[in-house]
């Protein structure tokens, strides 16, 4: 499954790419494809079985004590 | 992006408010009915007074201080360049890159639990995720133009189930009042502020689309709007399930809308609510990539920010799986999320208001 969106979504790309090519946007071209490898390189660890950090881990760490506070003070 | 691109103060109220009413709707009965019982309702009032009173007129004060500038350039200007780009660009992928994943993952919780119950995820993600870039790419002033026309939709929605729900109301269930007394109450109303009215800072970055008053009017407005669908759910949520009944259900503003029955014959009212929830999360989901788009550009100086989209749209499917392992878990982590934007939120606009205080009176002196 995530090989086939990777792959529609690498298609995509390319033809975008294509069009900045030949309006000469290097800079536009760099910072996306940075990106967009950061963004195959995930999918390749998701892809290998591997499991990714979790984006909630950060909301969990700075969020949960404050919580505690809270229905601590206010229950 | 287009930087002379308008929205008017009807589509951005819209727009706004949709997106406050997004992801929160679902889920709200329950954290509040678990919170402040029966006195849920009060909770909301709480809030919005609470929101408008307190944090608006911090967020005016900082978007006047913004003035004719883009949200990104004003950090530079206060932070210098180098550290503002930086901040910058953790601040998007912290907040609402960060939420952005999460809401998809709200989306594709709630779908594969209720409706779609034998897909995988990834299906109900990619479909949503073409939608929003198709949106995102076609400029601000196009998905004020959506939600304009998706607005009625979302209100006929809200009024009709509303209407049907009247018959089997029960006032009794919010007697007593004040039972447990005012902690409680706040608590609730926290737990409100938190997610999602204190999420609005992120409004700031549409303020150089708008007029200053217009802006102004669209963020009292939407608050006030979307505090009124959240007081319509829950209080026709607690008022026919009873507050013991909506605390331990997982999605209580769905499930209520199940025991709708209209003389035995119109049934399945809940398919109009995941439709309510598919629009207001939709919008939720495109001010959020708008955000991280238009954000991202300013920081790395791009002049066309729509090459971003399908990047990040693959890094998000690639953290799409892994936020939390099931939704019993989310459950946990709803509780959990209001309090974030206190950092990201609260903090932060206290942050860049004094420094520009600072500055301004430096100027000045």
């Amino acid at each position: 499954m995530i090989i086939l969106i990777v792959m529609i979504t690498l298609i995509a790309v390319f033809l975008e790419y294509r069009k900045l090519i030949k309006k000469g946007k290097k800079r536009e071209l760099k910072i996306s494809a940075v990106i967009l490898s950061i963004g195959i390189a995930l999918s390749a660890v998701r892809i290998s079985g591997m499991n990714l950090p979790s984006p909630f881990l950060i909301i969990r760490f700075v969020a949960l004590p404050i919580s505690r506070l809270v229905s601590m003070m206010l229950s | 992006m287009n930087r002379s691109e308008k929205l008017s103060l009807r589509q951005a109220t819209l727009w706004f408010m949709m997106y406050q009413v997004g992801s929160t709707f679902l889920y709200l009965p329950r954290l509040l009915s678990d919170a402040a019982k029966q006195d849920a309702w009060l909770s909301i009032l709480l809030a919005v007074g609470l929101h408008l009173l307190l944090f608006v007129p911090l967020l005016l004060s900082i978007s006047k201080q913004v003035g004719e500038n883009s949200f990104g350039r004003h950090m530079e200007s206060l932070l210098g360049e180098k550290v503002g780009r930086v901040f910058m660009l953790g601040y998007i992928i912290l907040f609402p890159f960060v939420y952005f994943v999460i809401s998809l993952r709200a989306l594709s919780d709630f779908l594969i639990t209720t409706i779609l119950t034998e897909t995988p995820p990834e299906p109900i993600s990619v479909l949503m995720l073409i939608a929003i870039v198709c949106a995102v790419r076609s400029g601000i002033t196009t998905i004020g133009r959506t939600a304009e026309i998706l607005s009625v939709i979302i209100i006929v929605i809200f009024v009709v189930t509303i209407l049907t729900l009247m018959p089997s109301f029960h006032f009794e269930y919010f007697l007593p009042v004040f039972e447990f007394g005012g902690k409680p109450i706040l608590h609730g109303a926290l737990l409100l502020v938190g997610f999602p009215y204190l999420e609005s800072v992120l409004l700031l970055f549409f303020a150089k689309n708008m007029t200053p008053t217009d802006w102004k009017k669209a963020v009292i407005r939407s608050a006030l709007l979307s505090g009124f669908a959240f007081l319509g759910v829950t209080f026709f949520t607690i008022g026919i399930l009873g507050a013991g009944v909506t605390s331990n259900l997982t999605m209580p503003s769905y499930f209520v809308t199940r025991t709708i029955t209209l003389v035995d014959f119109i049934e399945r009212f809940e398919v109009l609510v995941s439709m309510f929830f598919y629009v207001t999360i939709f919008f939720r989901l495109t001010l959020f990539l708008q955000i991280v788009t238009q954000g991202l550009a300013e920081v790395f100086r791009l002049s066309d920010s729509r090459i971003l989209l399908l990047p990040l749209c693959l890094i998000t499917l690639a953290f799409q799986k892994n936020i939390w392992p099931n939704v019993a878990v989310s459950q946990e982590g709803y509780k959990i999320i209001p309090f974030y934007p206190v950092v990201v939120g609260i903090l932060f606009s206290l942050l860049i208001w004094s420094i520009g205080k600072f500055k301004q009176r430096k100027k000045s002196a």
